[in-house]
């Protein structure tokens, strides 16, 4: 706090005139009480004057005087301010007073301003709250620590998606993550590839995971439209905004070198709970290749017809008997003796492996007379809990600002980061598809996954048609899936400020040219011998560059004792340039090379697109007696993704603040310390992308088609057909009105603070991908349909119970409850895909909450009891919504207890109420390899009501009921993923500290207990990068638990 | 020093204010906003291959005919949906099931509506090309024709709307009733005939190579146009008002088609599995392995001594299953639903098997039938030996040489005497007792293999139950009594953004109650 309020205090004691009137001079030192620290930029005022300077880096002052003086008054923004008695030499300690902190916020544009004066609601977190955990993703360490921001993590895979909303959904299938904005500079954090209807392959990173957490000073969310109307089109989703180590806040003279390191060891967080009785097969019969688990008695084995060691059958009599083992065909394809004794196998924990993290991050930083600089260069290395995961992360840093003289500055920022990423897939594909449901009597392990002498034939319990045996696809020889990102962005900027010769006007202007430039690839290999194939290969190249050119001028004025005023006039240039090129190939001539370069048939498409949006935008602000804020805000913008005629929007913004506490009946009230209540209103767009219409190569696959099954060119013949989409020319920009209210209080010398804040979003004219009629013969049409509504409720509670030299205790709380209505999509159509298979699906549907799940139900009748058909089974109702995904509220604690040099600090995060789609879950009991399924012998008599309303005695076979629910019913699917979750703990605790070194270490664990209704698996894995995030899980790669030690060294 | 910053800064403020200025002009950003990697338009012979390929692929060979070949019980589904399908559960009246292949028949039959178009202006590169244009209206035909038959009452007259995204575009067409699409049928078939004597005389020349089918040859089209009159008169003949005149027609119209096996319209681009295309019977089993051999179509062969049960299956390993008492097939309706546990078809690893749209042997099988139901049972028995002899020698022969080649199946061929012998001392005789039956049943075998085929049986077996006739070709599966779809239901996509087909939607279990018009329902 200190550091910051530092900066503050230089920046506005332009007031404090500087004293040259003849008289004596006295110096002095200022120190802190609680850590015998000086105070830098304290200030020192002569008691009844205007007279004053502020103390140096060591806590020193010199001050000239009249000789009638004799107090001097010291101040310093979080501490008492003291009055003492003018003498020569004094030594002045200075008390905290948690009463006075004013904490300063980052708005649109750099521009910082007392949190109080803000007419909504923002949050800030600080980067080590961020980074106390030891994350390496920006948004794992953000989760559970901003009210109204949503986390969707997708799995625990090294550089696995994540979604970041703010307030929910504004769009159906576009964009909904916020504009991160990392030290002035607007950065890309969306991801480059959709993983589409999250189905299929491998997930697909955002470019999100470039952000190194451990480099991040402070992270400002800027949640509503009032928030982030300044940046027009871009930010109608919120803003991130990051500032950077910089060297701003060092102590003035020496280098400041800081090395932070983290280890920790992620294991699977949860596993599945599987029955061990029971071996492969159908019916009680085993299979050696049957996908499921219902057979005998695994101990029985011996005895089975046709495989048992001690019956006659086809193999007896081939090598006689076997007493007490059985023929296993696997075992015999890999070349093993095939005989073996029945055993249980635990292939699930076989297959997984102890991750690890490890990230440096090394600092060196300083703050000299006129020039400020840092450099933090910094690396992740990761490996995955699935062999052949992994994850390298290496970034370097340089930032720098000088002062040319009173009124010129420059600087600038740099930034290059590089990551590889080794990936794993899920869902249809998933490559736990062939864990999860092996048969505990099958050696998963053991047995080679491949025949002997052909490493290109798999070899598996099930058949590997649209499925890879897993071990053999974590060969990555065979499958693999990596991306690899070169990404540099940075910024220079000249700045002039000036008084224009007066002690109340000040005006800056900055101009700043930026460019955020990376390159991609994308690769995804299906070996030679993949589900019995010859393989494929895709090699996606991605270069996207953006150039970013911001001029702002700011004018402020105070204009009198009770006025103040502030102006911005901005223009901002946004320019991105993106090319990809995907080079896909399928059949390798030979195995051994899986190379593009070694394909039989191809085809290659280049895509270049440009997009510019300029803005120009302004700012008033008014204050009046520190009691009444008021703001206002207009840009216009112009893109060029839009028709000729459509490019031009116009977006205001109105807030207001009113603090209470400043009025004369509530100034220094003993309970109440602080009220403010604030208000704001806001209209931002959000722009489409069109295009004309268009011709393109016809693409085949998806439907039941594992790869494609038909590439153009054909016999190299190629064909060209109007592309499904068409674009139309009226296409305007979806706009999103927002309203917010809300209320600050602090009680008793802010022990408790508490800040409610309630939003509504209208959004009209959604731009999406209207789902056409079949029958028009085209698929979608681009174009402006539908209304949404979102209504936010947030609290932020932090209490500080304890605050004692040796002991301080905080507890905060955020909660969001956020109810995001789909009131309207295009006239006819009633729901929208976002994802999924052709049945369950990821929709958007009118009259629900967004998004919902959809699909066949359970028939019930009035009362809601299932129906059982007269066969004893559930019978198959209407397709309709059976699952919602959205939560009725979030809440997430965070609680921070020092004890001397030791601090303790916990997130837990309760998410109430929303439903997932599990596949997984489903098949488990499908498969019989659930732990459901263990009491299997007697049947089942499913629970529910005949048509006729008696109720169901039917009993049923176990494996029955299971085929006919899960097959046909995708609501036996839909779970509850209600939880609460011990999401960071971790325990500091300073070594060594001196003036010139420190040393303390950490201990910290993540997602370490869980609560959940949720079944077998953590509810925070799921499909897709998409808007359909959280919503639809099968076969997605598992979460992980993760447990380490970190160490931070500062001189 | 200080001037020099007052006049950059005045340099500066101009510089930047121009740039700002023209850096958001329309023209500008018109030019940012270009597409410049996708073509705006194209000729006409690229989007016919595409029609083509998704006609053969899309239409004919996938799903619709998986579907079909359930239900007609030339395939036990064992596994997934097609599990689901066999046992009626909820896919038969699930709107996603044929959603697919929906949007795709009115996606062909919206670029078939382009290329005529194109062909029919007087500017373009197009202008002109009248053979292009007739390829294009048969195809229209043939689209249009799988979309009635299979859906009832579908949109036409609205639909494919070319003006498309402009205001005036009809997003929710009507309803046209099966009568008044099937006017559309024979109207684009007697144009196209009338067009395929002219020439492509437009800049952008013959179709050539771009038209897998036949090459391009204006006469070849025309045989195929004429072979769809006569299959098309057949299905609406419950409907017709002098029967025998449309029989006679159905003889005229066949012997004006293919007059060899050569010449069929099959697309046979095919070159196994991972190459460019593979036939999507056998990719389908390579993606899912969801079909199973049935056990009534095996029953049916086996009774008749068919030769072909000794090379059409082969177990889970894929070795030829050369003696039929040995096969190992799924009972219909009452299979369990687990991969590589019954016997397969050999058509599972034939990549190569082309597509048939329309073969000689379907038009003998055509004709056959006519000459029966006139009575005229000398030319019935000639048409029906010339029908299987040519199904038999082509297909098995095809399938053969796909299996032996790519899997070493050691698959042996049915010889020209045993096909003979088949026909004498197994088939005679069941025609003699009964001509009608025994020619469906025999064009219901022929139809077997890679499924293409398996919608015409489809509509056959319907055709049949419109004249009472369906005990002719027994199907066995117990859920028929109840559940036989008389019908594939309409797509999603028209149920969820068209509230004409909603309507009529319902909740999907229309399809167990409303025949088709031509098969003697209403629509």
């Amino acid at each position: 706090m200190r550091k910051l309020t530092f900066l503050l205090t230089c920046l506005f004691l332009v007031g404090v005139g500087l004293v040259n009137a003849q008289s004596r001079s006295i110096s002095g030192n200022v120190f802190s009480s609680d850590d015998g620290q000086p105070v830098i930029g304290a200030t020192v005022m002569v008691k009844g004057t205007t007279l004053g300077t502020i103390t140096d880096t060591d806590g020193k002052f010199r001050l000239n005087f009249p000789g009638n003086a004799k107090n001097l008054v010291i101040s310093y923004v979080g501490m008492k301010t003291m009055e003492v008695e003018a003498k020569n030499n004094i030594v002045v300690k200075l008390e905290p007073d948690s009463r006075q902190i004013q904490e300063v916020v980052v708005t649109a544009f750099g521009i910082k301003r007392d949190q109080k004066a803000l007419g909504y609601a923002t949050q800030e977190v600080k980067g080590e709250d961020l980074q106390r955990a030891g994350s390496t993703s920006l948004s794992s360490s953000l989760d559970g620590k901003v009210s109204g921001v949503t986390v969707t993590p997708s799995s625990g895979m090294p550089g696995a998606s994540s979604q970041i909303t703010i307030r929910g959904a504004r769009s159906f299938t576009g964009n909904n993550t916020p504009l991160y904005v990392i030290d002035g500079m607007p950065v890309s954090s969306a991801a480059d590839i959709s993983t589409g209807d999250g189905v299929t392959a491998a997930d697909f990173s955002n470019r999100g995971m470039d952000i190194d957490p451990s480099d991040i000073e402070t992270l400002t969310v800027l949640k509503g439209q009032a928030a982030a109307a300044l940046y027009g089109i871009r930010a109608s989703n919120g803003v991130i905004i990051i500032t950077t180590k910089s060297g701003k806040n060092n102590v003035k003279g020496k280098p400041v070198i800081t090395f932070s390191t983290n280890t920790s060891a992620d294991v699977v967080a949860r596993y599945p709970n599987v029955q061990t009785e029971y071996a492969q097969g159908s019916y009680g019969v085993y299979n050696p290749t049957a996908s499921k688990s219902w057979g005998p008695k695994i101990s029985d084995l011996p005895k089975d017809a046709s495989y048992g060691g001690e019956t006659d059958n086809k193999y007896t009599k081939k090598y006689g008997m076997h007493p007490g083992e059985y023929y296993v065909v696997q075992r015999a394809n890999a070349g093993l003796d095939p005989w073996a004794k029945p055993q249980v196998y635990d292939n699930i924990k076989d297959f997984f492996r102890t991750g690890f993290t490890n990230s440096n991050s090394f600092n060196v930083s300083q703050a000299l007379e006129k020039t400020t600089y840092s450099i933090t260069l910094s690396s992740t290395n990761q490996l995955g809990i699935i062999p052949s995961t992994g994850m390298e992360r290496y970034s370097a840093k340089a930032t720098a600002e000088t002062k040319l003289d009173d009124h010129w500055k420059v600087g600038f920022n740099a930034n290059y980061t590089q990551n590889h990423i080794d990936k794993s897939t899920g869902a249809n594909d998933g490559i736990v598809a062939t864990v999860y449901p092996s048969p505990a009597s099958y050696d998963l392990k053991g047995i080679p996954s491949h025949y002997a002498g052909d490493p290109y034939t798999e070899n598996t319990y099930r058949s590997t048609s649209g499925f890879d045996a897993a071990y053999w696809s974590t060969d990555k020889s065979n499958n693999s899936f990596t991306e690899g990102t070169s990404r540099f962005f940075g910024n220079s900027f000249v700045d002039f400020n000036t008084g224009l010769g007066t002690q109340n006007q000040k005006l800056d202007v900055k101009y700043q040219l930026g460019v955020d430039t990376y390159n991609s690839l994308y690769e995804t290999i299906w070996g030679y011998g993949h589900q019995g194939g010859m393989g494929s290969a895709e090699d996606l190249t991605y270069t996207k560059t953006t150039l970013n050119s911001l001029l702002t001028a700011n004018y402020t004025l105070k204009l009198n004792e009770d006025w103040d005023f502030a102006a911005l006039l901005g223009n901002e240039v946004n320019d991105d340039r993106t090319k990809s090129l995907d080079a896909y190939g399928q059949t390798f001539n030979f195995p051994g090379w899986n190379n593009l370069n070694n394909t039989v048939t191809k085809s290659n498409t280049i895509s270049q697109l440009g997009n510019r949006t300029v803005g120009f935008f302004g700012n008033v602000s008014a204050t009046w007696k520190n009691m009444l804020y008021l703001n206002a805000t207009g840009r216009k913008d112009y893109v060029s993704s839009m028709p000729r005629g459509n490019r031009g929007f116009f977006y205001p913004s109105l807030s207001a603040g009113f603090i209470l506490t400043e009025l004369d009946a509530l100034k220094n009230n003993s309970v109440l310390s602080y009220a403010k209540i604030r208000a704001s209103y806001a209209q931002v767009g959000q722009a489409g992308d069109y295009t004309a219409n268009y011709y393109s190569v016809p693409t085949y696959g998806g439907d039941y088609w594992g790869g494609t099954p038909v590439v153009y060119p054909i016999n190299s013949t190629n064909a060209f057909t109007p592309y499904t989409v068409v674009y139309d020319p009226k296409l305007k920009p979806q706009n999103t009105v927002s309203y917010e209210g809300g209320l600050d209080l602090k009680f008793f010398n802010n022990l408790i603070a508490l800040s409610y804040t309630f939003s509504r979003q209208n959004v009209t004219d959604q731009i999406f991908k209207v789902p056409l009629s079949g029958s028009t013969g085209s698929e979608y049409l681009m174009t402006n349909g539908g209304k949404i509504h979102t209504n936010t409720h947030e609290i932020n509670l932090s209490i500080n119970p304890i605050r004692q030299k040796n002991i301080d205790w905080n507890v905060g709380f955020n909660w969001t409850k956020m109810d995001n209505y789909v009131d309207e999509l295009a006239p006819g159509v009633g729901s929208i895909f976002l994802g999924g298979f052709e049945t369950p699906q990821v929709r958007a549907q009118i009259g629900e909450k967004f998004p919902v799940i959809y699909g066949s139900s359970y028939e019930r009748d009035s009362k809601g009891n299932i129906i059982i058909g007269s066969d004893g089974f559930p019978t198959v109702g209407a397709m309709k919504v059976i699952g919602k995904v959205s939560p009725d509220f979030l809440l997430d604690m965070n609680t921070s207890l020092r004890i001397w040099k030791c601090t303790i600090n916990a997130v837990v995060s309760w998410k109430q109420g929303g439903q997932m789609y599990s596949g997984t879950n489903a098949l488990l009991n499908f498969y019989g390899v659930s732990s459901n399924t263990l009491n299997r012998e007697n049947g089942i008599v499913v629970a529910g009501v005949h048509a006729d309303g008696t109720v169901n005695t039917t009993k049923v076979a176990l494996q029955d009921y299971y085929a006919k629910t899960v097959d046909v019913i995708d609501e036996a699917a839909v779970y509850n993923t209600s939880f609460v979750k011990l999401r960071e703990l971790s325990v500091n605790y300073q070594l060594l500290k001196t003036s010139s070194f420190s040393w303390d270490i950490t201990l910290f664990a993540r997602n370490i207990l869980l609560w959940t209704e949720f079944p077998n698996f953590d509810p925070e894995s799921s499909q897709g990068n998409s808007n359909m995030a959280g919503a639809f899980e099968r076969f997605s790669l598992p979460q992980t638990s993760s447990f380490g030690l970190g160490m931070n060294f500062k001189f | 020093m200080k001037n020099i910053r007052n006049y950059s800064k005045w340099a500066l403020s101009v510089f930047l204010g121009t740039f700002f200025l023209s850096s958001c002009s329309e023209d500008a950003m018109d030019k940012i906003n270009e597409n410049n990697d996708n073509a705006k338009d194209v000729t006409s012979k690229f989007i016919i291959s595409d029609i083509e390929t998704s006609t053969a692929f899309n239409i004919v060979g996938s799903d619709l005919s998986f579907y079909a070949s359930i239900y007609m019980e030339h395939e036990v589904g064992t596994y997934g949906q097609m599990f689901d399908a066999e046992m009626r559960n909820s896919q038969p009246t699930s709107s996603s099931t044929y959603d697919n292949q929906w949007k795709e028949i009115y996606a062909n039959l919206k670029e078939a509506k382009i290329v005529i178009s194109k062909c029919s202006a007087t500017t373009g590169q197009d202008a002109g090309n009248q053979i292009t244009k007739g390829v294009s209206e048969v195809l229209a035909a043939y689209n249009l024709a799988i979309l009635t038959d299979m859906y009832g009452d579908v949109p036409w007259s609205e639909a494919c709307d070319l003006s498309l995204p402009s205001a005036t575009a009809i997003l929710q067409p009507k309803v046209d009733s099966q009568a008044s699409v099937y006017t559309a049928i024979f109207s684009f078939l007697d144009t196209a005939i009338a067009d395929l004597a002219g020439s492509d005389d437009g800049l952008a020349g013959s179709l050539g190579g771009q038209d897998f089918i036949f090459g391009g040859d204006a006469s070849l089209w025309t045989k195929f146009a004429y072979g769809l009159k006569a299959r098309y008169t057949m299905h609406l003949l419950s409907k017709s008002s002098n029967q025998a005149t449309d029989l006679n027609n159905v003889i005229t119209w066949a012997n004006l088609s293919f007059a060899s096996p050569s010449e069929d319209s099959k697309y046979a681009v095919y070159q196994g599995q991972g190459t460019s295309a593979a036939s999507p019977f056998a990719q389908f089993y390579w993606d899912r392995d969801y079909f199973s051999v049935s056990q009534s179509f095996l029953d049916k062969l086996v009774a008749r001594n068919d030769p072909r049960a000794s090379v059409l299956f082969m177990d889970a390993s894929w070795n030829l299953q050369t003696d039929p008492s040995k096969i190992y097939a799924a009972p219909n309706g009452t299979a369990i639903e687990q991969v590589d546990t019954y016997d397969l078809s050999a058509y599972s690893v034939a990549f190569k098997t082309p597509t048939n749209l329309l073969s000689y042997h379907e038009l003998q099988f055509l004709k056959a039938e006519a000459y029966a139901r006139l009575s005229d049972l000398p030319n019935a028995w000639a048409s029906l030996h010339e029908a299987v002899t040519s199904c038999i020698s082509t297909k098995i022969n095809a399938l053969v040489a796909d299996v032996n080649n790519e899997q070493g199946l050691g698959a042996v061929t049915i010889s020209d005497t045993q096909i003979q012998t088949y026909l004498a001392t197994d088939v005679q005789p069941l025609f003699t007792a009964n001509p009608l039956k025994e020619i469906m049943v025999q064009k219901y075998l022929g139809f077997y293999g890679a499924e293409g085929e398996a919608l015409e049986s489809y509509n056959d077996y319907r055709r049949l139950q419109a004249f009472g006739q369906q005990a002719f070709i027994q199907l066995d599966n117990p859920n028929n009594a109840a559940k036989f779809p008389l019908r594939f239901c309409y797509g999603t996509s028209d149920v969820t953004a068209n509230p004409n087909i909603k309507s009529l939607y319902g909740n999907g279990s229309y399809v167990y109650t409303e025949k088709v018009w031509w098969a003697g329902g209403t629509r």
